[in-house]
């Protein structure tokens, strides 16, 4: 997929920016496909992305995703009258988010949240914790914890508190 | 590459989760750890809702936005002859005289039918309104940690000894593949019986109920292992003998008994409330937080809900021209837990009127806690 990104940028138009993962794989893509990125768009109206950009959090594999999705939406963001060869129609924009998060297991979806949220990609952003917000919604605190590898550090007198508060009890 | 679990994410996602979750979810994410309680409680609006008291009366709902202002409004305009179970983190549990059953979030308008529902027992000849009121035989509630929402019927009982063998409970199916079906929870050996005058209530994971003798309350767990236990201890006061009456009520969150002693001029209730157990550590005792008196004037506790934040409210008891329901202020003292707050209700403070209905009988005036959330009701079916 990473091979299909770097050839969709080739006649995609305007200028090219090399983005560099954590482990030093290099990605080229347009400006209009990486400005989806606020920090990235920013970076760019700052004359800073002369070198390529350096994300030094965001491992290759999550970057190849974080690519292929921003090619594959870079047409709803272009300005209006840029056909791209990536942009695409809604339906398959729809099917192409849906079969990119349900396939992901916990880790990287949480490493996408992560890149998501560094690059500041709103769109991807909503999409990844929607995912995870559908999955919580039907677990108990304790599965939520394995789920998420947190710990407990409430007492039980806490916890029955806390659930005393949650009950909406006439109470301020 | 070592493994990301959530807890590397920075709180700014976590929060950009917490505020995808329906209400109830949410709520129950305070309950995973202490970051999360505390991004819930800062930075999202859900614990900034408020409850208010609902009232219905001659089957009509009315929400009350601020007490003790008398300012109301009609809750389910829609709603014809509304009869109200239970109401539970903003979802309403009702049967309509003609439409029958439904679970409605008023606030969002979201509803479901429940034709799947048993209806209520009624003996033969007798029409269900005249018998027992609809809400007389079922509950609803929910379960904090499991986040299920539960509907328990009571089965046709023998009207003498008003004894049965099991109740009936429906899980609502919050995920396609959980079965929403009627199971039947056997009663401890021996059978159990409820004195249905004292009422039905749900609270953090229970329904309870209180035994034809009086004397003891029973428990529904309402989690995935549900079962149906005697509260223990016993109830902290006399409960049988003349003009004595007891009823089972929800003070902030927990079970409440209510004991009155009626004489010529006035009513003595006290409020006593079920603290520590539940899986909350300490030992479960009896506490006395309310002592109401009533002298020299036609007052009751409202009911099932009397206790609405710092407000106590009450309904008259002759209402055969006009019904009216009073609040009565706690003095600041009260508001402190583990006090035993003290009301006196009398000519010379008759409480605030806030709300004046047509002429009706006391136990056609029904109070509940009511809160405005986006809890999803279409993910629910009713079916059984």
């Amino acid at each position: 997929m990473a091979a299909a990104a770097a050839e969709a940028t080739t006649d995609g138009g305007g200028k090219m920016i090399i983005l560099i993962s954590a482990d030093g794989k290099r990605f080229e893509v347009t400006e209009a496909v990486a400005s989806q990125s606020q920090l990235i768009s920013n970076m760019i109206e700052d004359d800073c992305t002369e070198n390529g950009v350096r994300l030094p959090n965001v491992d290759g594999d999550i970057l190849t995703m974080v690519v292929d999705y921003c090619n594959m939406h870079a047409g709803d963001a272009a300005a209006a009258g840029d056909t791209m060869k990536a942009s695409s129609t809604e339906e398959e924009l729809k099917k192409f988010d849906a079969e990119l998060v349900q396939a992901l297991e916990n880790p990287v979806l949480f490493k996408l949240i992560l890149a998501a949220n560094f690059l500041n990609i709103k769109s991807l952003l909503d999409m990844t914790c929607q995912r995870v917000a559908d999955m919580m919604s039907g677990k108990t605190p304790e599965q939520m914890r394995e789920t998420f590898s947190i710990e407990n550090d409430f007492t039980p007198e806490e916890e029955a508190a806390i659930r005393q508060e949650n009950a909406w009890a006439f109470d301020d | 590459m070592a493994a990301a679990g959530i807890g590397h994410i920075p709180s700014d996602a976590v929060v950009e989760i917490l505020v995808r979750l329906p209400p109830s979810s949410r709520r129950r994410c305070r309950l995973v750890c202490r970051h999360w309680r505390d991004l819930v409680d800062d930075r999202t609006p859900e614990m900034r809702s408020r409850a208010k008291a609902l009232v219905l009366v001659h089957a009509v709902a009315h929400v009350f936005d601020d007490l003790p202002e008398g300012r109301r409004r009609q809750l389910l305009p829609n709603c014809r002859g509304v009869d109200i179970v239970g109401t539970c983190n903003g979802l309403v549990f009702l049967c309509e005289w003609s439409r029958g059953f439904a679970l409605v979030n008023p606030f969002t308008g979201e509803r479901v039918d429940g034709a799947g529902v048993p209806p209520p027992p009624c003996p033969r000849g007798e029409e269900p309104p005249f018998y027992q009121p609809t809400h007389a035989a079922y509950a609803f509630g929910y379960h904090p940690t499991t986040g299920r929402y539960k509907i328990v019927h009571f089965p046709i009982q023998d009207r003498r000894t008003e004894t049965f063998d099991a109740v009936r409970v429906l899980t609502l199916g919050a995920e396609e593949d959980a079965s929403t079906s009627w199971r039947d929870v056997p009663m401890p050996a021996g059978g159990s019986s409820r004195r249905g005058s004292c009422g039905v209530v749900s609270v953090d994971g229970s329904t309870y109920w209180i035994t034809r003798d009086t004397e003891r309350v029973m428990s529904l767990d309402l989690g995935d292992d549900e079962r149906v236990a005697a509260v223990t201890p016993l109830l902290p006061a006399r409960t049988a003998g003349p003009g004595c009456t007891c009823k089972l009520t929800d003070v902030r969150g927990r079970l409440g008994v209510a004991v009155s002693v009626s004489m010529a001029t006035s009513t003595d209730t006290d409020v006593w409330v079920l603290e520590g157990g539940g899986g909350g550590g300490g030992e479960r005792r009896w506490s006395r937080r309310y002592s109401v008196r009533v002298h020299g004037v036609e007052q009751q506790l409202a009911w099932p809900h009397f206790a609405h934040g710092e407000h106590v409210l009450t309904t008259s008891t002759h209402c055969s021209i006009r019904g009216f329901l009073y609040a009565h202020r706690l003095s600041d003292d009260g508001r402190r837990r583990l006090q035993c707050s003290a009301v006196r209700i009398n000519e010379r403070r008759p409480g605030k009127v806030v709300g004046s209905f047509g002429a009706c009988y006391r136990r056609d005036l029904r109070t509940f806690a009511y809160v405005e959330t986006t809890e999803p009701v279409s993910v629910f079916s009713l079916r059984g």
